[in-house]
């Protein structure tokens, strides 16, 4: 006695429920993208803490006689160091993408290997692009945490920069 | 558990009350009787579950001259901040992984909630860290305006602070900054621990765990062969015993919802503590030691792994230490914690651009300070303090 073959491939089904859980938790990410987004209330932070941060220590653009050339040479060392290391962050996202494509590419080639129906051939195709979309999802946030950074850091730089330029008051 | 079981008490009364009515109503009810008592042992299997309700912490006279604080990561800032607002309770402070008091003020033109996730955790360059002369500053301030208890107060105390060489989560850059804050408010360098040289990932370091020393991952809690809760409070209290077992008894759970005066606190209804035998019994005025889990770490999410398994409840046995631990619940609403950290960088005041989560009046700060309260207050009296 034979058994029947299934109607559908067991692993297409257990591959559409993986897109369907993928697919929900992307919601819930964007979901939580979407709250942590307040664009009036941080343009209003910054705002408050610049003029507060002014009130203390106002800055102004310093005149070409009064500029202390040592702080004005550290600002441009300290500026060069934020360049390469943005630089590299850059470098490494492209070589991430880059590995991503290259590896999935490979794996879609494989998994088509010695596909017997038309429902494998499916599961293989459906299984290599959920890799490849959870990877490039790791790389687009891991890419977004880098830009973060270098924006958070040029900031610092022309604060830090402003600050030490202003000339020593008397005491 | 006694206000919990008393509560499930009076609810199974009044059940069996009404299944004994059904019985006096003679035998052609005897079905609908069998239908009651089923339920009623139910409700009494599952009522535990259904109204089971978290102790009040109970008063236990401690002795808050000699507190200290320890934790990792967010529960390292916090660590600092509850440090410096209450020093004058402090005598020593732990921060694992964790940047220096206001960090996320460091920069103006950044939001507090970029710089807390990024210059106060892994800045592109070591100049847009942390800005140490600017917290100091700030700091200053807030002590003269009574806003924090006096910096003066550091300058006897004793820290320890961690960072692996293998953490890229809050990096050496940023707990360098965190020396040398303390070091600025006062406090010598020779009462500094600074340990950089352990190539742990971003965890609290134990002996005995399954997670490899140089891994940062889920629960956070590595192997690399010491336990660090018992360099943090040796450090602290040098004169420390070792270690001896704990008491499953001693580990208490209690209600934390009866400190907090704001909705938006991200605190979970269940706070921990362990109690020692000596200090249950009151013949003691015991110390205590605060600890502060990090993101992802709180009991809701790791169960008892921090409260029961990091090693500091086998010292506080031995030394007759009350070990309180405040718990954090992720919220993915308001206020945004999703990842259940404590607040450095303002969560807890959700729509103000000049949120205070630093002070001794912060909603966090004052809710944790409101729990020593009561563990100071006399045994016997149980009432929140104002």
């Amino acid at each position: 006695m034979t058994t029947a073959a299934p109607l559908i491939e067991p692993k297409l089904i257990n591959i559409l429920k993986q897109w369907r859980c993928f697919s929900h938790q992307n919601a819930e990410n964007l979901q939580l993208f979407c709250s942590a987004f307040t664009p009036v209330h941080d343009s209003l932070q910054i705002t408050q803490q610049v003029l507060k941060q002014w009130h203390d220590k106002p800055w102004t653009l310093p005149e070409q006689p009064s500029v202390d050339s040592s702080a004005l040479s550290n600002a441009y060392r300290e500026l060069i160091d934020i360049q390469q290391a943005a630089l590299e962050k850059e470098q490494e996202a492209y070589f991430r993408y880059w590995t991503t494509a290259l590896t999935n590419s490979k794996q879609m080639i494989n998994a088509l290997q010695g596909v017997s129906s038309p429902q494998q051939a499916l599961v293989a195709y459906l299984e290599a692009n959920l890799d490849l979309a959870r990877q490039y999802q790791e790389d687009v946030s891991e890419q977004l945490t880098d830009l973060n950074q270098i924006k958070a850091a040029y900031t610092a730089w022309w604060q830090k920069t402003l600050e030490s330029l202003q000339p020593e008051k008397p005491q | 558990m006694l206000f919990g079981y008393s509560t499930i008490a009076s609810r199974d009364g009044l059940i069996s009350r009404k299944t004994m009515n059904y019985d006096t109503q003679g035998t052609s009810q005897a079905t609908h009787s069998i239908t009651a008592r089923l339920l009623t042992l139910s409700l009494v299997l599952i009522s535990p579950y259904l109204y089971a309700q978290p102790n009040p912490l109970p008063a236990y006279g401690a002795d808050l001259n000699q507190s200290s604080v320890s934790g990792l990561s967010s529960g390292a800032f916090m660590t600092s901040q509850l440090y410096v607002a209450f020093s004058e309770l402090m005598v020593g402070a732990g921060v694992i992984a964790g940047g220096p008091y206001l960090c996320a003020k460091s920069w103006a033109g950044n939001t507090l909630l970029t710089n807390a996730t990024t210059t106060c955790m892994n800045p592109l360059t070591a100049s847009v860290g942390p800005n140490t002369p600017e917290l100091v500053k700030q700091a200053q301030k807030l002590s003269e305006s009574g806003a924090i208890a006096p910096l003066s107060n550091l300058a006897n105390d004793r820290v320890y602070i961690f960072s692996g060489t293998e953490d890229k989560t809050v990096t050496t850059t940023v707990v360098d900054q965190t020396y040398a804050f303390f070091k600025s408010v006062g406090i010598p360098d020779s009462s500094i621990r600074y340990d950089k040289s352990v190539n742990a990932g971003h965890a609290i370091v134990v002996t005995d765990t399954t997670t490899a020393c140089p891994l940062t991952q889920p629960p956070f809690i590595n192997d690399c062969d010491f336990e660090q809760s018992n360099r943090i409070l040796s450090h602290i209290y040098p004169e420390l015993k070792p270690a001896t077992t704990q008491n499953p008894e001693s580990l208490i759970a209690f209600d934390q919802s009866e400190f907090l005066t704001s909705n938006y606190t991200s605190m979970s209804k269940t706070g921990y503590a362990y109690i020692p035998k000596n200090c249950q019994a009151g013949q003691k005025s015991c110390s205590v030691h605060i600890v502060f889990h990090g993101c992802q770490q709180g009991a809701e999410v790791i169960g008892d792994q921090y409260y029961a398994k990091t090693g500091y409840n086998e010292l506080a046995e031995a030394n007759d230490l009350i070990v309180l631990y405040p718990q954090i619940t992720p919220s993915n609403t308001i206020p945004f914690n999703p990842q259940g950290c404590w607040d450095f960088w303002g969560y807890s005041s959700p729509g103000n651009i000049d949120p205070d989560y630093y002070t001794r009046s912060a909603p966090q700060l004052s809710a944790v300070y409101k729990m020593l309260q009561r563990l100071a207050t006399p045994a016997q009296t149980n009432t929140v303090p104002e």
